[in-house]
C-alpha cells in the first residue's frame, strides 16, 4: 500500500496541473488578505497566528474545486491514458488502488495546507508591516486556528472523494468533475432542506463548538456522524464499483 | 508456484457481453517454455481472452489457470510471474520512459533501479529513457511496453499485437526481441493477426474466430496437414477423373492445372495413374503450405461475407513483409 501511495504521489508531483492549482490558490489567498486589509485596516491584523486563519477563507470554495479536479483526474486520467491495464496486472486486488488515490488526496491536502499556511503567514507579516495593520481584538489561539482549518479541509477532501466516485462510475475525469460539483451544489441545497444530512452544516456545527459557541451535545454527535459518513461512504462505494468492473480498455 | 503446471490452461472459458458471446468455451493448454501464437481476425476474442487471463475482466463461465494458479482466486501468485502488453501501449505521456517504469515498479511494490536500467537496455531505449514518452515514436512506445512487461523478470509474457502500427524495420526488431525472449526460456503468449509473424516466431499456435477455437497445435504439424500439390497435366478431364478415384477434392487453377491436398507418399501412385490413363503430366510441384492459407480456410471470412470482418490478403508489395492484415 505504501509503495502504491508513493507511486500515486509521484504522479501527482509530476503533474504540472497540481502546481498551477497550488499557485492559483496561493495567489488568491494573498489577494483576499490584501483586499481585507485595504478595506478595513483598523480592524485587521495578520499577526501570528492570524495570518494562518486566512487560508480558511479559500478552502470552502477554491479548495473544494481544486480537490475535485485532483480527485477526478487521479482516477479519470488512468481511464484517459488507458493505463489501468498496466497497473492492475501488477498488483492483486483493486480496492487498494482506489484507497491509494484517496490517501494521495489526504496527503496533498496536508502538504498543501502546510505550504499555504506558511505562505499566508508570510504574506500577513509583510502586509502587517507595510500597511501598519492594527486590531484591538485579541488574536486567535494557534491550536484553535489549526483545528478550525482541519475541519474546513474536510469539505475539499469529501468533494475530492465524490470526484473519485464520479470518475469511477463515468470512467473519465469529466464525469468526476461533474460528480464533485454536483455534490457540492447538492450539499448546499441539502443544508437548506435537511440540515443533519449536509456536510457543510455538520462542519459549521463542529467549528462552532471549537470557537466556544454553545452547541447541544446531540447536534455534535449527529454532525460527527455526518462527517464520518461523507468521509467513508463515497470512497467505499467507489472501491466496490471499481472492484466489480470489467476493465475493457479505452478502445 | 507449480513448476510442472502448464503455463496457461483454460477449461470452457467464456465471456459474454449481454447476448454477445465474445469468447466461447475456450479450451487451451500451453506448456511452459512455449512461444505460443494466438491468431484470429480483429474482434475474434483474442484481447478479451488475455484480459480474462490477467484478471482485467471476469469470465462469464469456465476456469483458467496460469502456472497452475486459478486466475480468479490466486492473482497474487500469478502476477508476480507474469508480464503483459495488452493492446496498444499506454503510458503517461508527460512523463519520461524511466518515470513510467518507476511508477509501474512502485505499483508492483518492487522498485529496483538496476532492473529498470536492464530492461531499458534490453529493448534499446537507454538513450531516450529520460525523454518524455510524448516524444517517442510508436515503435519506441512498443519497446517501452515490452520493457515494462519484462520489469519483474516474468516467466510468462503476454504480448498482444506487439508489432501493431510498426514500420517494417520496427516489426523485424520486435520480432527478433520476441525470439530472443523465447530462447531465454520465457513462455510467450503472442496474440496477433499477422500470420507470418506468428509462423516465424511461434512453435505452437491456436486460431480463434468469433470467440471459438478453430484449431490448435504445433505450427509444423498444422502446416504438414495443409500440404498441397500443384499438378499440371492434360487433358483436364483425366486429371479430374483420377483425382476423384483418389477421393481428393481439387481446385482447378487453369486449363491444365489443379491443386490438391495429397501426402508425398501417395504422389508416385497419382502420377502413375495419370500416365496409365493417358494424361500428359508436365509437372507435380509441392506447394509451400502457410498459416495464411490455414487461417483463411478456418476463419472463412471472405471479404464482405458477414460484414463483421474484412480480410485483406497482402498485396505483392506487402508480402515482402509477409503479413496478412485483417481490419475490422
Amino acid at each position: 500500500m505504501i509503495s502504491l501511495l508513493r507511486a500515486e504521489l509521484f504522479k501527482t508531483r509530476k503533474r504540472a496541473m497540481g502546481w498551477v492549482l497550488l499557485a492559483i490558490t496561493a495567489l488568491t489567498i494573498a489577494l483576499v488578505m490584501l483586499n481585507s486589509a485595504l478595506q478595513d485596516p483598523s480592524h485587521v491584523t495578520y499577526a501570528f497566528p492570524g495570518g494562518l486563519l486566512q487560508v480558511g477563507a479559500v478552502l470552502p470554495l477554491l479548495g473544494v474545486l481544486v480537490l475535485i479536479i485532483l480527485g477526478a483526474t487521479a482516477v479519470g486520467s488512468e481511464y484517459g491514458y488507458d493505463t489501468w491495464k498496466n497497473l492492475l496486472v501488477r498488483r492483486p486486488g483493486r480496492v487498494v488502488f482506489i484507497l491509494s488515490k484517496w490517501l494521495s488526496l489526504v496527503v496533498v491536502i496536508g502538504l498543501g495546507l502546510v505550504v499555504l499556511l506558511l505562505w499566508a503567514q508570510a504574506v500577513g507579516v509583510v502586509l502587517d508591516a507595510a500597511l501598519r495593520l492594527r486590531s484591538g481584538a485579541a488574536g486567535p489561539q494557534f491550536g484553535k486556528v489549526m483545528l478550525l482549518l482541519l475541519l474546513q479541509a474536510l469539505a475539499p477532501l469529501v468533494a475530492g472523494s465524490f470526484a473519485i466516485l464520479g470518475a469511477v462510475i463515468g470512467r473519465s475525469s469529466v464525469a468526476g468533475i461533474i460528480a464533485g460539483i454536483t455534490w457540492f451544489i447538492a450539499d448546499a441545497l441539502l443544508g437548506a432542506v435537511l440540515q443533519p444530512a449536509s456536510l457543510s452544516v455538520a462542519l459549521h456545527i463542529l467549528q462552532g463548538q471549537v470557537k466556544g459557541i454553545a452547541v447541544p451535545g446531540l447536534f455534535v454527535v449527529i454532525a460527527s456522524l455526518t462527517v464520518a459518513f461523507y468521509l467513508i461512504v463515497p470512497v467505499a462505494v467507489a472501491a466496490i464499483i471499481f472492484r466489480q468492473r470489467d476493465m475493457l480498455g479505452a478502445g | 508456484m507449480q513448476s510442472q503446471a502448464p503455463a496457461i490452461e483454460t477449461a470452457g472459458l467464456t465471456k459474454q457481453f449481454g447476448r454477445h458471446c465474445v469468447v466461447d468455451t475456450l479450451n487451451l493448454a500451453i506448456q511452459q517454455g512455449t512461444v505460443f501464437g494466438f491468431l484470429g481476425p480483429n474482434g475474434a476474442g483474442k484481447t478479451t481472452t488475455i484480459r480474462m487471463l490477467l484478471g482485467l475482466i471476469r469470465p462469464t463461465s469456465g476456469r483458467g489457470y496460469i502456472l497452475g494458479h486459478d486466475i480468479l482466486w490466486e492473482r497474487a501468485a500469478i502476477l508476480a510471474h507474469v508480464g503483459a502488453i495488452v493492446e496498444s501501449p499506454a503510458f503517461y505521456l508527460s512523463l519520461s520512459g524511466h518515470d513510467n517504469l518507476r511508477i509501474l515498479a512502485r505499483t508492483a511494490g518492487r522498485e529496483d533501479s538496476r532492473a529498470m536500467t536492464h530492461v531499458l537496455e534490453t529493448v534499446g531505449l537507454s538513450e531516450r529513457a529520460r525523454d518524455k514518452v510524448r516524444t517517442y515514436s510508436l515503435g519506441m512506445k512498443q519497446r517501452l511496453a515490452i520493457a515494462a512487461a519484462l520489469l519483474n523478470s516474468p516467466q510468462l509474457i503476454f504480448l498482444d499485437e506487439p508489432t501493431n502500427g510498426l514500420d517494417p524495420a520496427g516489426t523485424v526488431e520486435i520480432r527478433e526481441l520476441i525470439r530472443q525472449l523465447g530462447a531465454r526460456g520465457h513462455t510467450i503468449f503472442l496474440s496477433s493477426h499477422l500470420l507470418h509473424e506468428v509462423e516465424q516466431v511461434c512453435t505452437e499456435v491456436a486460431i480463434i474466430n468469433h470467440g471459438k477455437l478453430a484449431t490448435k497445435g504445433r505450427v509444423a504439424d498444422l502446416l504438414k496437414q495443409e500440404a498441397t500439390l500443384l499438378v499440371e497435366a492434360e487433358p483436364l478431364s483425366i486429371l479430374q477423373e483420377v483425382a476423384a478415384r483418389f477421393g481428393i477434392p481439387i481446385q482447378v487453377q487453369g486449363t491444365r492445372s489443379v491443386t490438391m491436398a495429397l501426402s508425398s507418399e501417395r504422389t508416385p501412385a497419382l502420377v502413375s495413374e495419370l500416365t496409365e490413363a493417358g494424361a500428359q503430366v508436365y509437372q507435380v510441384t509441392p506447394q509451400h503450405a502457410s498459416l495464411e492459407h490455414l487461417f483463411l480456410e478456418l476463419t472463412d471470412d471472405a471479404p464482405g461475407t458477414n460484414g463483421a470482418h474484412e480480410i485483406r490478403v497482402a498485396t505483392a508489395t506487402e508480402r515482402t513483409h509477409h503479413d496478412l492484415s485483417v481490419t475490422s
